[in-house]
């Protein structure tokens, strides 16, 4: 510890004796880890919409014609007992007929009223059915479908798919691409490292043969990898701190269907995941690209 | 006390002959001692066995009772503190002054700040440096830059300095300066050994000889002289 000021000061002398690959390498830190940022932001948002979604998307029963209403209180009760049911909701074709109104006659409620004593969608009484775990639907759904009284089984599970496969494919694809960017970084973090080894070997040899233990004369660099490993993960984590909110303004006011539907994540939430696993990463990154150098050109 | 006994060292791409051979040298407490001999007589081979960079590939070297060959390598950092080295070439860190080169000794061996601020100045004055303790290396002569690597060797009080020609690069003024400092080292207690070739800093001297040729001691003589063998 007492000699932790030296160890700083001798990497930012090696930073500086190679500033050029340093700031290379920084830069493309800096992408890394503003790369995985980003990908982490739309990645927990995308999670979260899966989830809401899941959770607001059930699968639709709807019954055969002149069933009776103690029948189908019969049908939920014997649906509710099911332990994979988390909530059944009844719908009747009156209230089907009022919630289609307000979504496709908005704004033209007189165009319905040709309807007031003819109910269209007579035959829609339907339940909703959401269940404890989604990945149950399609057995829940051929279940349902061998029940006396019921005509239709609908399962729904489109959005929240659609959202899942985009997130796979944002997961897949960040992945690819910051193994890649991980590497350059880790290459290039040793590369500096390794000039300035060579240019202290001389110091390390002198220091060898004073005694110097090997965390004395492996620190420096240690430090120095980790300097640059966390000024790469803290630069990128500004921006998207700064960025984030007018990001997601921007969405909001540009699909605003969107936004009704789904809620962004607040900062701060999606800041308690990427603050520390960036700056882990960025150490982490840092730290092997010095030991990766010191391993291949340092004996100690 | 420093044992060679029955030292031989072999390098592994070495095809005629060994480094070291039937090599039985034993050093005592506050010698000084003059190892000389040709290129390849064995004298660096010596030192880097002492130093514990290479180990014997037979006998043993012992160092106060101690095997170097058996020390474990997260040992020898420590084992190395009781050794001082000086250089042909002075080795001197070349942007750091002579204030900041012999205080490094001192922070590798994790030495606290008041220590170093007590101690580095009055090793500057014993080697008749103080006035130059904020030039860098390149604005000293060869001789000042040689008596701040001594200032470096013994800042830590080691009991034995190790100097590797310590006067290849210097002139006669200069090699004298540096035999005196040497003495005076060795007056304080500390073993010193003196592998050279300087053939007027051995015979002025009048100290224990010893002579490598092939690998071999072919001579060990008190208040020796250069030839003897």
């Amino acid at each position: 510890m007492r000699n932790l000021p030296y160890m700083i000061r001798q990497s930012i002398r090696g930073i500086r004796r190679h500033l050029g690959t340093s700031l290379f390498a920084l830069a493309i830190m800096v992408f890394t880890i503003f790369l995985f940022d980003g990908a982490a932001a739309i990645l927990l948002n995308l999670g979260n919409f899966v989830k809401e979604a899941k959770e607001n998307v059930g699968i639709t029963v709807f019954f055969k014609e002149g069933i009776s209403d103690q029948e189908i209180l019969e049908l939920r009760d014997r649906i509710n007992a099911e332990p994979q049911v988390r909530r059944i909701r009844y719908t009747s074709a009156e209230e089907a007929w009022e919630n289609y109104k307000k979504v496709y006659f908005a704004g033209h409620e007189k165009l319905a009223e040709g309807f007031a004593d003819d109910n269209p969608l007579a035959n829609s009484a339907s339940f909703e059915i959401f269940l404890e775990d989604m990945s149950d639907q399609k057995t829940f759904a051929s279940y349902l479908e061998g029940i006396p009284g019921i005509r239709k089984v609908n399962v729904s599970n489109t959005v929240a798919d659609t959202l899942q496969n985009a997130a796979s494919l944002v997961r897949i694809g960040t992945l690819v691409i910051l193994t890649v960017l991980v590497i350059v970084a880790v290459v290039l973090i040793a590369n500096g490292i390794a000039v300035t080894i060579s240019q202290r070997q001389e110091q390390i040899h002198i220091m060898r043969y004073m005694g110097a233990t090997n965390g004395f004369i492996r620190g420096p660099f240690l430090i120095e990898g980790a300097l640059i490993g966390l000024l790469g993960g803290l630069i990128p984590l500004l921006v998207t701190w700064l960025a984030y909110p007018p990001v997601v303004n921007g969405i909001r006011s540009r699909y605003v269907n969107l936004a009704n539907i789904f809620a962004f994540l607040p900062r701060q939430k999606v800041f308690a995941v990427i603050l520390p696993v960036s700056l882990v990463l960025s150490l982490g990154i840092g730290l092997a690209g010095s030991a990766f150098s010191m391993k291949k050109h340092l004996k100690v | 006390m420093i044992e060679f006994r029955n030292v031989e060292k072999r390098y592994d791409d070495q095809t005629a002959g060994s480094a070291l051979t039937d090599f039985d040298l034993t050093i005592g407490d506050g010698e000084f001692v003059f190892i000389i001999g040709e290129s390849g007589a064995g004298k660096s081979t010596l030192l880097r066995l002492l130093m514990g960079e290479e180990k014997p590939t037979r006998g043993q070297v012992v160092v106060d009772g101690v095997n170097v060959g058996r020390i474990r390598p997260s040992r020898l950092p420590y084992y190395r503190r009781h050794f001082g080295m000086v250089y042909q070439d002075f080795r001197l860190l070349k942007d750091y002054t002579v204030y900041e080169n012999v205080a490094f000794a001192q922070r590798v061996v994790s030495a606290s700040p008041q220590g170093i601020k007590r101690r580095v100045p009055r090793i500057l004055e014993q080697v008749g440096l103080a006035d130059k303790a904020d030039s860098l290396p390149a604005q000293l002569s060869g001789g000042e830059q040689q008596r701040a690597a001594i200032a470096r060797a013994v800042v830590n009080g080691p009991l034995y300095l190790l100097a590797d020609e310590p006067t290849g690069n210097l002139d006669p003024a200069g090699s004298e300066e540096v035999l005196r400092l040497l003495e005076e080292i060795n007056r304080g207690g500390t073993t010193v050994i003196v592998v050279t070739h300087d053939v007027a800093v051995v015979n002025k001297a009048r100290r224990r000889v010893v002579t490598l040729r092939d690998g071999r001691i072919v001579s060990d003589r008190e208040e020796g002289e250069y030839g003897d063998a």
